[in-house]
């Protein structure tokens, strides 16, 4: 939402400054504006404050003074430079030869005391804590190997404009996924959803007959269960009947889901859905995190939030925190699975700062609060567990991302751009990206890709020595990590016809020097950044562009096999990659784009990446 | 102002940048814009006035560090931006030790005629009111786009700050001022009628 709010206030801006708004962008950035009231509120204030200033400063305003006693002025102060440069320039000259006698002298000083043994080693001072990172060398580019023959795909599914990439089944198979449709009739000019299971196996969908009004996003709001279920909550979509003036098919009155407070468990290709309300005392609305070891599932009520047992399907509230009112809350469970952790506005100084509340999910007593001196309107900033004792909190604004220490009595803040890093930065603006690992040997990395005009440089962070390096190459960054995960920080201020030129950086690896990876076939991209996504052997990476996806080794760079999405007549736009957890299948959505003005498409893409 | 632009540039080519023709055409071509720029950042009519001054004293002694072809308006309203912090410093350097003054008696303030002060409440401006209680970075940015209505690149050139550092200043500057003008117990009425 902040993101969005911000990209919407930057595509005004810019929309100001003589029409450079991105017409792509547009269209979703405009409905933003027309239906955000605080968007509306800035334009007012925008408004407001154009006609004030017109009053209060009119263009008319002329100082007192006129050109002509202005260049008086200036006249007689460069006839007073002259004369004072006429006295000062003898002095300079002599004040010049002393000061060259002083830096002989202590040059001389210099030397002779630095061959003696110092008595005492100096403690570090602050400033020597943040020393100069070592830079990390330009690698040579090597581009991917292997010969370029792209396969054509054609869609297994296609929708209306709205598109979403699905959730694989932990055993990979079967991807829940949502299909939104443009239906004609009484609903013309909504639009409707279809939930769906694909058995890529089989390449066979099964669609549930149960409909969502209006398209939803299924992130917050579904997850696997154990023995191949589905963890349901329908809560935003719209039961027709509350909509004034809208009508429904008289045939279709049970056709779907009506979702005031409906928590359902789902089968593939099941058309009845296990009713689970009856486990809540109270309307459910969301489902923001969970915790796959357990399987626990955190569900935010009405006013408790709720824990529910994956194996048993059983409920339990939580007493305490309760969730805010204003639905902003963010949640995180730490890598145990023995915490959890809720961020949520301070009521007292909304918009300024927020409270953080550990609690251990076993007893649902709160262990910890802390204040945050961060706070967002309508929004608050991500958290994410490193450590058993330190979570990270992604906070915007100039303090920047916040490290959250607890193994004390009294919790350490520690802003981590000057704290960790040395860097005075303002965040988002002056770095592109950030991205934070942690591993279970209790050490983590944080990684900074800069944009500053003088800097680009990508900073890395380690944890246990508290050391940084610096990544000179103004390239793609992906960090991959001892314990296999990988992390990409994109280049700032890319180009849709720029080579694809990835640094690949082992990290906490002494031998493997970094590598420049260009990745080719995705030029020109119908978006800037090429997004990489692993592939789970963990020695793949995948790509995905408008031209298609293509799988390349990371050692060897070598291609291994390049596919197509051209089928479609249009331009696909941000296509999303979804690798299966066993790696036989990726599907892949997008949104396509056609020159001609028709509305955009949703099509979805299968491919076997393994026989 | 475009057309100044060009034309101090073709000036600059042929004749040396002190040179009178070049001082008077940039005096001429800049007075109002610079004036309008440092009223509305000090808002106070005699400051802005010696603001003026000081800044074309600045740029007469450093116009050989113009580069041709680059953009002067920019130029001369950093010359222009910097002048005017330079004259806040001071005014919360005298506020600071007039608090002091005031705190030991040393400095009687007479009463406030009550007729003066309410005709100055009612000529304020209701908006900028908000705005001149922001900080100087969020304030300034505010007083370059709206007051004066730069674009953000040229903000940026100004400011010698990122354009992406501008349009961030900027949001939290709106946000700000949206947190305080709902705060306002008059804002469900006067707030953004027509017109006004």
């Amino acid at each position: 939402m902040n993101d969005i709010h911000r990209t919407a206030f930057e595509f005004f801006q810019k929309g100001i400054d003589e029409g450079q708004a991105d017409q792509k962008a547009g269209g979703v950035l405009g409905s933003h504006l027309a239906t955000c009231p605080e968007c509306q509120l800035d334009v007012r204030l925008y408004q407001g404050l154009q006609a004030e200033a017109a009053l209060h400063w009119p263009e008319a305003a002329q100082p007192a003074r006129s050109a002509r006693e202005l260049l008086d002025v200036l006249d007689a102060q460069q006839a007073r430079n002259r004369r004072i440069q006429k006295v000062a320039d003898p002095i300079r000259v002599a004040a010049w030869i002393i000061l060259m006698v002083f830096f002989v002298l202590a040059i001389n000083w210099a030397i002779a005391n630095l061959r003696q043994e110092p008595a005492v080693t100096p403690s570090p001072t602050e400033e020597e804590q943040f020393a100069p990172p070592p830079v990390i060398a330009t690698p040579t580019p090597r581009p991917s190997e292997g010969e370029l023959q792209k396969i054509p795909l054609e869609p297994f599914a296609r929708g209306g404009e709205a598109v979403e990439r699905g959730i694989w089944s932990p055993d990979g198979s079967y991807l829940f996924f949502e299909l939104s449709e443009l239906p004609d009739g009484p609903l013309a000019g909504r639009s409707y959803s279809t939930l769906n299971f694909l058995h890529p196996e089989s390449g066979e969908i099964c669609q549930l007959p149960q409909k969502l009004l209006d398209f939803i996003s299924l992130a917050n709001l579904a997850r696997w269960l154990p023995e191949n279920r589905v963890l349901f909550v329908p809560v935003w979509a719209v039961p027709p009947e509350d909509e004034p003036g809208d009508s429904v098919p008289p045939d279709e009155p049970d056709a779907f889901f009506t979702g005031e407070s409906g928590v359902y468990a789902l089968t593939p290709c099941d058309a009845e859905p296990l009713d689970l309300s009856d486990r809540f005392s109270e309307p459910v609305f969301s489902l923001p995190a969970w915790n796959e070891h357990g399987p626990l599932f955190l569900l935010q009520g009405q006013s408790q939030y709720w824990l529910l047992d994956g194996n048993t399907l059983d409920a339990r509230p939580i007493e305490n925190p309760a969730p805010s009112s204003g639905g902003e809350d963010r949640q995180s469970w730490s890598p145990s699975g023995e915490q959890l952790a809720i961020i949520q506005p301070d009521p007292q100084r909304y918009g300024e700062r927020s409270i953080l509340h550990v609690f251990e999910v076993e007893t649902g007593q709160v262990v910890r609060t802390v204040e945050i001196p961060y706070g967002e309107e309508f929004n608050t900033p991500i958290i994410e567990w490193l450590l058993e004792d330190t979570i990270y909190v992604w906070a915007f604004g100039e303090a920047g991302p916040l490290l959250v220490d607890f193994s004390r009595e009294d919790p350490v803040i520690t802003a981590v751009l000057p704290g960790l890093f040395g860097l005075d930065l303002a965040y988002p603006d002056e770095f592109m990206a950030a991205t934070v690992a942690a591993d279970e040997a209790g050490k983590y990395h944080i990684a900074f890709k800069v944009n500053t005009p003088s800097d680009k440089s990508t900073y890395l962070y380690h944890s246990e020595t508290g050391q940084v390096e610096e990544f000179t190459t103004n390239a793609n960054t992906l960090f991959l990590f001892p314990d296999g995960d990988f992390e990409s920080l994109p280049r700032a201020e890319d180009e849709a016809g720029r080579a694809d030129e990835f640094e690949l950086v082992w990290v906490d690896d002494p031998i493997q020097e970094p590598e420049l990876l260009v990745v080719e076939g995705h030029i020109p991209r119908s978006y800037p950044a090429l997004r990489p996504r692993r592939v789970p052997d963990q020695s793949k990476i995948i790509f995905a562009s408008g031209q298609g996806v293509s799988v390349i080794s990371i050692l060897g760079g070598q291609l291994e096999g390049f596919w197509s999405l051209e089928s479609e007549g249009g331009v696909p736009f941000l296509p999303e990659v979804s690798v299966s957890p066993t790696g036989e299948f990726a599907v892949v959505s997008a949104a396509i784009q056609f020159e001609d003005g028709s509305p955009w498409r949703s099509a979805f893409y299968l491919i076997r990446l393994e026989p | 102002m475009d057309g100044i632009q060009v034309d101090l540039d073709g000036l600059l080519k042929t004749r040396p940048a002190g040179d009178s023709e070049v001082i008077e055409a940039m005096v001429g071509g800049y007075r109002a814009p610079v004036y309008r720029l440092a009223l509305s950042i000090l808002n106070d009519a005699d400051e802005a006035e010696d603001a003026v001054q000081d800044t074309f004293l600045r740029a007469a002694a450093g116009i050989h560090r113009y580069q041709i072809g680059t953009n002067f308006k920019a130029w001369i309203y950093t010359i222009a931006v910097n002048t005017c912090r330079d004259y806040l410093r001071k005014r919360a350097a005298r506020a600071a030790r007039d608090k002091v003054l005031k705190a030991i008696h040393v400095l009687t303030e007479e009463a406030p005629d009550p007729e003066a002060a309410a005709i100055q409440k009612e000529s304020r401006t209701r908006l900028w009111d908000l705005v001149n209680q922001l900080g100087e970075k969020h304030r300034l940015v505010v007083i370059l786009r709206l007051a004066n209505n730069l674009s953000i690149e040229e903000i940026s050139q100004i400011l010698e700050i990122h354009e992406k550092t501008v349009y961030s200043r900027l949001y939290d500057a709106f946000k700000k001022l949206r947190q305080q003008l709902i705060q306002l117990p008059e804002y469900d009425n006067y707030w953004f009628e027509e017109g006004s």
